[in-house]
């Protein structure tokens, strides 16, 4: 059996949203678990984006004003075909 | 090449405002959805003796036939911790209810004489403690959201306020999966880095 290279933190960062939207390939999967597996910081940061997912979950959509959402859809446009 | 494109970026726009026109209308349909159910449930409360609100609360049909059944036998069956409750509340879902839990949180809903006792108990004041901590939490991450880039903003609205799948989003905004994820991390990195400041402090 190969070992994997080791995931640096740095690069954990970078594909947190990809482990959290199951979108790592499992090499790269295996290289997460197992630097999770050793590193205390890097399981503070996912439980933290975690938490931050799950308390964005609980922002009222009724919050955000139709206006509000027409202008993000003007900005998204804006950026898009720019 | 310049009217083929002029004429892609039309049809891309034109794409886009009847994709966010379908989503108002799925969007009221929701609304009014939830309206109908909360009125549903006021009805409910005010007719308990039949045990109608056991079958409200419950998250199933199996449960709310138990529910019932005891509620029946019982007549002042509680129907327990809002803990247990809020699983079930979560499962028919919508902010309404986000927000029905957290007024519930920490207290009793139990019947009593026919009539929904919510609140036997009063927070206990670390329950209070941590239902502040909660309520700061959610401030921080609201203002952050709302402090985002509009790119950003959009998409972390679209997928984890409003919960749309990632497919939903590709296809309302036209982008890759990739560029989706891009954004979606971005957003979410500023956004935990205001948490976690806020933690911190």
């Amino acid at each position: 059996m190969t070992t994997l290279p080791e995931m640096p933190c740095q690069e954990l960062v970078e594909v947190i949203t990809d482990h959290l939207e199951n979108a790592l390939v499992e090499r790269d999967r295996r290289r997460f678990e197992a630097h999770l597996a050793e590193c205390e910081a890097c399981r503070d940061y996912l439980e933290q984006f975690r938490q931050t997912i799950a308390l964005a979950g609980r922002v009222e959509p009724e919050r955000l004003p139709v206006r509000m959402r027409e202008e993000l859809l003007t900005a998204f446009r804006a950026w898009r075909d720019g | 090449v310049e009217d083929d494109r002029v004429e892609r970026r039309t049809e891309q726009r034109q794409r886009t405002t009847v994709a966010l026109l379908k989503r108002q209308v799925r969007d009221a349909r929701r609304q009014l959805a939830r309206l109908r159910q909360q009125q549903r449930r006021r009805v409910a409360a005010d007719n308990l003796a039949d045990g109608r609100v056991g079958c409200e609360l419950a998250s199933d049909r199996t449960g709310a036939a138990s529910n019932l059944e005891h509620v029946r036998a019982g007549g002042q069956r509680k129907i327990g911790e809002v803990r247990v409750q809020e699983r079930a509340l979560l499962r028919i879902s919508g902010p309404r209810l986000h927000r029905l839990c957290e007024l519930l949180r920490g207290r009793r809903v139990g019947l009593r004489d026919g009539r929904v006792d919510v609140g036997m108990r009063p927070l206990s004041p670390l329950r209070r403690q941590a239902l502040q901590a909660y309520r700061r939490r959610m401030a921080v991450v609201r203002a952050a959201v709302a402090r985002l880039p509009p790119v950003q903003h959009l998409v972390i609205t679209l997928r984890d306020v409003d919960g749309w799948e990632s497919r939903e989003v590709c296809n309302a905004l036209e982008i890759s999966e990739t560029n989706q994820g891009v954004l979606l991390h971005r957003a979410r990195s500023r956004v935990r880095a205001e948490l976690a400041s806020y933690l911190s402090e």
